[in-house]
């Protein structure tokens, strides 16, 4: 498959979010229903509730505590874009409150951690 | 069906000290064992003499022969100057990088910039990359016949046996490109895959095709591993149709660099020399 040729690649780099099955970093299973990426060694699980979209965050089954980012959603549907903030809400969860996602929409995942370091992750919603 | 895309200009920290470029060797000093010295400690001298003899080694390559490319450091992706194993420091060069451009699959610009993090400059952007380029200007150098390299032109060393213009270029592809890589603004040199399917696995060959002023360019070098083998012994060379195949030889970041020399109607030097690099990553097996 074409497509695994620069997956690795991928992955750690922050590029794209791809789903990354072929590094095992940890469990790939949502913990929160929600879905799943990896990049690099970092999974993020999206969640979509009434109240908006969460984000977690772990590494190697091990939650990351989420006051070390600062993130950001961006939402592209129908040629349209559209983002909103992801502040830490407590344990490994960031929150975009209020963000509903449309469906069949590209959501991008980006997280700044301390240092400055930038990782997205990717997901189709359904 | 190539088409030009335009850049991004980076601007560089105004407050970084460039320092001094060198393109110099440098003669390494060894620390031998002292009498009364206990093994330990002698073994660790000579550690760090090695390390030493490593280090200043790095500086014995000429400028000319160093490249720019991209790759994965700390989960970030760096640009990276050197030759071989040398990873030299890119952040103090970063005033001399002219434009950081990156794209999504569709070959759109995406606004992108480069970011010191420390000693390395890694890529920052709005959204995630399928691709990143770089430009970097390394200016005038002129040889005298002593030996040594000087950063100016023809018309400031007068008896300066060779006198060129360096500039380097890098591309980085993310993933497998799903439309030919086109030929990026200001990369006057460009190697780019021939085919849109790029091999999968290592010691598979790989058509490429250097472009020098948006042509297929003859007589171009390729130097197939620019990390792994920086000395290759018989690098190939483009055809007329601006084409040449190598093998892949890493299952991991591979970067091919093209190497040219073309004329210039700048006085000051005798010709400029053009390196550019293609990277990408081939998977490893599952873990």
């Amino acid at each position: 498959m074409k497509y695994d040729l620069f997956r690795t690649g991928l992955a750690v780099v922050a590029f794209a979010a791809l789903p990354a099955t072929a590094i095992a970093h940890g469990s790939m299973k949502p913990q929160h229903g929600g879905l799943v990426q990896m990049t690099g060694e970092t999974m993020f699980e999206l969640v979509t509730g009434p109240k908006g979209v969460d984000v977690y965050l772990s590494e190697e089954d091990e939650p990351i505590p989420a006051a070390g980012f600062t993130g950001k959603l961006t939402q592209t549907a129908g040629g349209a874009k559209t983002e909103a903030p992801l502040k830490a809400a407590g344990g490994n969860r960031l929150t975009a409150p209020g963000f509903k996602p449309a469906k069949g929409a590209k959501v991008v995942v980006a997280v700044i951690d301390k240092s400055g370091a930038k990782t997205f992750a990717t997901f189709q919603t359904k | 069906m190539w088409t030009r895309l335009h850049g991004l200009t980076y601007s560089a920290p105004a407050t970084h000290d460039f320092g001094t470029l060198s393109r110099e060797s440098q003669t390494p000093s060894v620390a031998y064992p002292l009498n009364g010295e206990s093994s330990d400690m002698a073994l660790h001298r000579i550690a760090k003499a090695g390390i030493g003899i490593v280090a200043l080694a790095a500086l014995a390559v000429p400028a000319s022969a160093h490249g720019i490319w991209f790759a994965q450091r700390a989960k970030q992706l760096a640009l990276i100057y050197g030759v071989g194993a040398d990873d030299l420091d890119m952040v103090k060069r970063l005033p001399l990088v002219k434009s950081v451009t990156g794209y999504d699959a569709d070959w759109a610009p995406v606004n992108t910039s480069l970011r010191a993090a420390g000693p390395i400059p890694v890529v920052d952007s709005d959204e995630p990359l399928a691709a990143v380029a770089a430009v970097v200007d390394y200016g005038y150098w002129s040889k005298t016949p002593d030996g040594e390299w000087h950063n100016k032109g023809r018309d400031e060393v007068p008896n300066a046996t060779l006198a060129e213009h360096n500039f380097k270029y890098a591309v980085y592809l993310g993933q497998v490109p799903t439309k030919p890589v086109p030929l990026i603004e200001g990369h006057m040199l460009q190697i780019v895959p021939a085919d849109l399917n790029i091999p999968q696995k290592m010691g598979e060959p790989m058509k490429v095709r250097v472009y020098y002023k948006g042509k297929p360019i003859a007589g171009a070098t390729v130097m197939q591993d620019y990390i792994n083998d920086p000395d290759e012994a018989a690098p190939a060379k483009t055809a007329a149709d601006g084409t040449a195949t190598i093998k892949l030889r890493n299952q991991g970041i591979n970067v091919l660099m093209a190497i040219y020399v073309g004329p210039t109607a700048d006085k000051k030097v005798d010709h400029e020399e053009y390196r550019a690099s293609l990277a990408f990553v081939l998977p490893h097996l599952p873990e």
